[in-house]
């Protein structure tokens, strides 16, 4: 049962002379809310760069290493070597925008640090050891290329490895998903926003969160960082016990499953493009080794394609989680302005190409005819919340429209590239002498698989707007109370675009000439 | 929730944290000193490399247990960490740009060698070793700000001026003794893996003895910012300064007795200073060398026991009295102490795995280059 707090978290008086200073200082210095998150997207879009190499290159390493034994050949092995340098390169800049990623959580958006303090708690707390079992197998894997009587004991430790940085990739991919559905919060969200789904069975405790938004949307707290201090933390706890009952409650939602498949999946199929890709230029550039990149890029490329198709297939799953838990992100997407029919979604999960689903304008309605239009939240009636912030997310629709569907038209063109690499390996005769066609797919993938990836999170990002966290907290009740000056903005994007350029000028130099240790094309 | 068992958990993190970063911030230094020998005296090329790669390989730990601290803070101390984050938002800002820069230099500096002209290297490898400075010189500021918490003005909402943070008296002497610090146990294990790699290749056997004659040394300044130190404790944070001399000094405060670990990292500092000289006339003398790192570890931890457990039952101190550890700690859910157990238990388990592939990798050599 939700009802509303009767605790005053807040001191007016403070509040206010703080209030003052910080409005003060975000005029005189600060770039604002949009710059915050714009800076911040620019910072996971990068780390994500480094994660794809990681995860992406560690799951062709993997298969291309296994091949390379089981047929005992030396080519495979040499790309397994090269590929295996790479990750290492990228781990150590994914490493340190990785820190960027993590600090950015915590000091930008301090009022995260409560959620890291209860709902992320055991899967960050998970992730450090699978990124110690990362880590630590990386320098093994690299290190122990050819010193092994067995060689398949190398192979474990690939695997192995592969194990680490996929485990690390779910585990933070839960974090997100906890951000995008709220999983046991029960009927709270939907006390709030008529339309919203009930986000599993009540794991929390409905007076602890609801005394927190309440200080949130009250006109004094503008920023919710400065409430995650000891007195009120403590206070609470005091009044009502723990904010969360089940610390595992962000691993077993039926939404962060799905996303950890998915983002796996499209993080994966980045990755092997990246290297099909690379293959294939090399391909067209050296004809005099084109049968071997051939070779070793068909592989490759293969990989890929099956990930693919795949990935259309869990991408329904996906979509079905959206339209479950994100009932505003699918109407974005699907573009119901007003409730109707919307294909795609109809045929694959009802069998039914005109279901009406449900739009902005019944949104509107169920909002305005708030079933408990009495009930307040910081002085705040939760019709006026609802109505409001339906009203924003509406305004994402266009945006959230369009990169969807260029982001499908990119899909539907990969797919063909897909069945056509896939074909290459049913008719043979037909492709001898137009391997540079296929070539060309691997280099249009090398650029298409990365923007399908972007254009995917961007989707997922945006669509979950105006909230962080779904239905619960805006990103304006999250953000440090710190001016972030342009000066800070630079330093960090200088800082983010000096290591992108000493990470390729390194991955370029250690391809051109490998450590001797791994004796590269000795086999 | 009890606080013994996070506090135990982030103990060990920090300590072992500490350990590695110390010894790397001191690697980078010397290996960035024999490239500079190594232009006009090829035999330093050798054992500069051979530091180097001590330097990358362990890397991978402190790093991976730096992160491992931000969790465990933010995960056990949620509001610890938001003060810390909205008061020293400037110095954990410097720290996130050196950590950007010296993963990204060593690379380069890795990746570069013999690629690159000698003293585009060196410049490389300059910005390598000084960003290694960067990153204690902001996360420093925390350890000066949870002994005298300078800045901040009001817990509830948490405001404060982030520009008086950056005056806190007791900063300047704590970062240079941890630089000093960083310094001398990064020579003296340096030392150590080279006294060792002597035993098949004599000529690394001077630069041994080097590495050990500026890593004792490092001492004297060491020990003078540490007089520093802890001369400014006696008046901004007198709990603490209390702590560290309760046995030798009349204090008027009940404080936790921590002033044998003080003295025991006093002796072991004066007993590295007077080997590391030794073994720089001696160096075919390899034990010293193999004494001198642990010594010098065995010091640190000492200081660091001092320094944060000195500091109990509180964990910030304001003045002789200071907030406890119990209002910071996490109560928002119940944290199992099995999986607490089970996690540190794994992390603990691939550390081992690691330094024993480190310890094949640079020393035996089973999985050296070829």
């Amino acid at each position: 049962m939700v009802r509303s707090s009767n605790i005053s978290l807040i001191n007016p008086v403070t509040w206010k002379k703080y209030e003052i200073g910080r409005v003060k200082n975000m005029n005189s210095l600060g770039t604002g809310l949009r710059g915050i998150l714009d800076l911040s997207a620019l910072g996971i879009y990068i780390h994500s760069i480094t994660v794809a190499i990681v995860i992406g290159f560690s799951i062709t390493l993997t298969i291309i290493e296994f091949l390379g034994l089981k047929k005992k050949d030396s080519a495979f092995i040499s790309l397994a070597k090269q590929i295996s340098i790479v990750i290492v390169v990228a781990f150590v800049f994914g490493a340190a925008t990785g820190t960027l990623v993590e600090f950015g959580l915590v000091q930008v958006w301090n009022g995260v640090i409560l959620a890291i303090g209860s709902f992320f708690f055991t899967p960050l707390f998970l992730e450090l050891v699978a990124f110690t079992i990362e880590a630590t197998l990386l320098i093994a894997l690299l290190y122990t290329w050819d010193k092994f009587k067995n060689p398949w004991t190398h192979w474990i430790i690939t695997v192995t490895y592969t194990g680490g940085a996929l485990l690390s990739g779910a585990l933070i991919t839960s974090v997100n998903s906890w951000m995008q559905a709220p999983w046991g919060t029960g009927e709270i969200i939907n006390k709030i926003y008529p339309w919203a789904p009930i986000y599993g069975p009540l794991l929390v405790n409905a007076d602890f969160l609801l005394s927190v938004k309440e200080a949130l949307v009250t006109r004094w707290a503008s920023s919710g960082a400065p409430l995650v201090n000891p007195t009120i933390l403590n206070m609470l706890t005091n009044s009502y016990g723990e904010l969360l009952k089940d610390p595992w409650v962000s691993l077993t939602s039926p939404y962060a499953l799905t996303s950890i498949i998915h983002q796996l999946l499209a993080t994966t199929i980045v990755g092997v493009f990246w290297i099909a890709g690379a293959l294939a230029y090399n391909g067209l550039r050296m004809k005099e080794k084109r049968g071997y990149y051939l070779k070793l890029f068909k592989t490759v490329a293969l990989i890929g394609s099956i990930l693919l198709i795949i990935q259309g297939i869990e991408g329904h799953e996906q979509g079905l989680m959206v339209y479950l838990y994100q009932p505003t992100k699918f109407a974005m997407i699907a573009g119901l302005e007003k409730s109707g029919p919307y294909l795609p979604a109809g045929l694959t999960i009802f069998g039914d190409p005109n279901y009406v689903f449900k739009g902005f304008d019944y949104f509107m309605q169920v909002s305005e005819n708030h079933p408990t239009p009495n009930l307040r939240i910081g002085g705040m009636p939760v019709k006026e919340i609802a109505v409001m912030d339906t009203l924003k997310a509406f305004e994402k629709l266009p945006l959230v429209k369009t990169l969807y569907e260029v982001k499908i038209s990119l899909a539907a063109l990969s797919l063909i590239i897909s069945l056509i690499i896939i074909s290459s390996f049913v008719f043979r005769k037909f492709w001898h002498g137009r391997e540079r066609i296929l070539f060309y797919g691997g280099l249009a993938m090398f650029f298409i698989a990365p923007a399908l990836a972007g254009l995917g999170w961007a989707v997922r990002e945006i669509g979950r707007k105006p909230w962080t966290v779904y239905g619960l907290l805006y990103p304006e009740e999250l953000v440090t109370p710190n001016p972030i000056g342009l000066e800070i903005v630079l330093t960090i994007i200088g800082g983010l675009l000096l290591g992108l350029i000493i990470t390729f000028t390194t991955i370029y130099l250690v391809l051109k000439k490998p450590p001797k240790f791994l004796k590269i094309g000795e086999g | 929730m009890d606080v013994t068992l996070p506090l135990m958990v982030l103990g060990v993190i920090l300590l072992i944290h500490l350990t590695f970063v110390n010894i790397n911030i001191g690697l980078g230094f010397y290996s960035v000193i024999l490239r500079w020998r190594s232009i006009s005296n090829t035999e330093a090329a050798k054992p500069s490399r051979k530091v180097f790669k001590f330097l990358v390989a362990t890397e991978v730990v402190s790093g991976v247990y730096g992160t491992m601290i931000t969790v465990v803070l933010a995960g056990f101390w949620p509001t610890l960490v938001n003060i810390a984050t909205i008061i020293l938002f400037i110095p954990l800002l410097i720290s996130i740009i050196g950590i950007i820069l010296r993963l990204t230099s060593i690379a380069a500096y890795w990746y570069t060698w013999d690629r690159v002209g000698a003293r585009i290297h060196l410049a490389v490898g300059l910005v390598m070793a000084f960003s290694g400075l960067m990153i204690p010189a902001g996360f420093r500021y925390i350890f000066a700000f949870i002994s005298s918490p300078v800045g901040l003005t009001s817990l509830n909402p948490i405001s404060g001026n982030i520009i008086e943070a950056l005056m806190n008296p007791l900063y300047p002497p704590l970062l240079l003794h941890t630089f000093f610090g960083a310094l001398s146990i990064g020579f003296l294990a340096a030392s150590a893996g080279l006294a060792w790699s002597s035993k098949i290749d004599k000529t690394v056997e001077r630069w041994s003895g080097y590495a050990s004659l500026i890593g004792g040394l490092m001492i004297v300044p060491q020990g003078l910012a540490g007089f520093w130190f802890w001369s400014t404790l006696s008046f901004h944070s007198p709990y603490l300064f209390a702590s560290l001399t309760r046995s030798f000094l009349p204090t008027q405060y009940p404080s936790t007795d921590v002033s044998y670990f003080f003295l025991g990292m006093v002796l072991l500092s004066i007993l590295i200073l007077v080997l590391g000289i030794v073994h720089y006339y001696q160096p075919s003398r390899r034990w010293t060398a193999y004494i001198l790192a642990p010594l010098s570890i065995a010091a640190l931890v000492f200081g660091e026991i001092a320094h944060d457990i000195g500091r109990l039952p509180y964990m910030v101190i304001v003045g002789d009295t200071g907030v406890p550890v119990e209002i910071f700690i996490n109560r928002l859910l119940f944290i199992e102490p099995s999986l607490i157990l089970s996690g540190v238990s794994a992390i603990l388990f691939f550390t081992a795995i690691f330094i024993a592939l480190l310890y094949l990798y640079l020393i035996k050599g089973i999985i050296g280059e070829s």
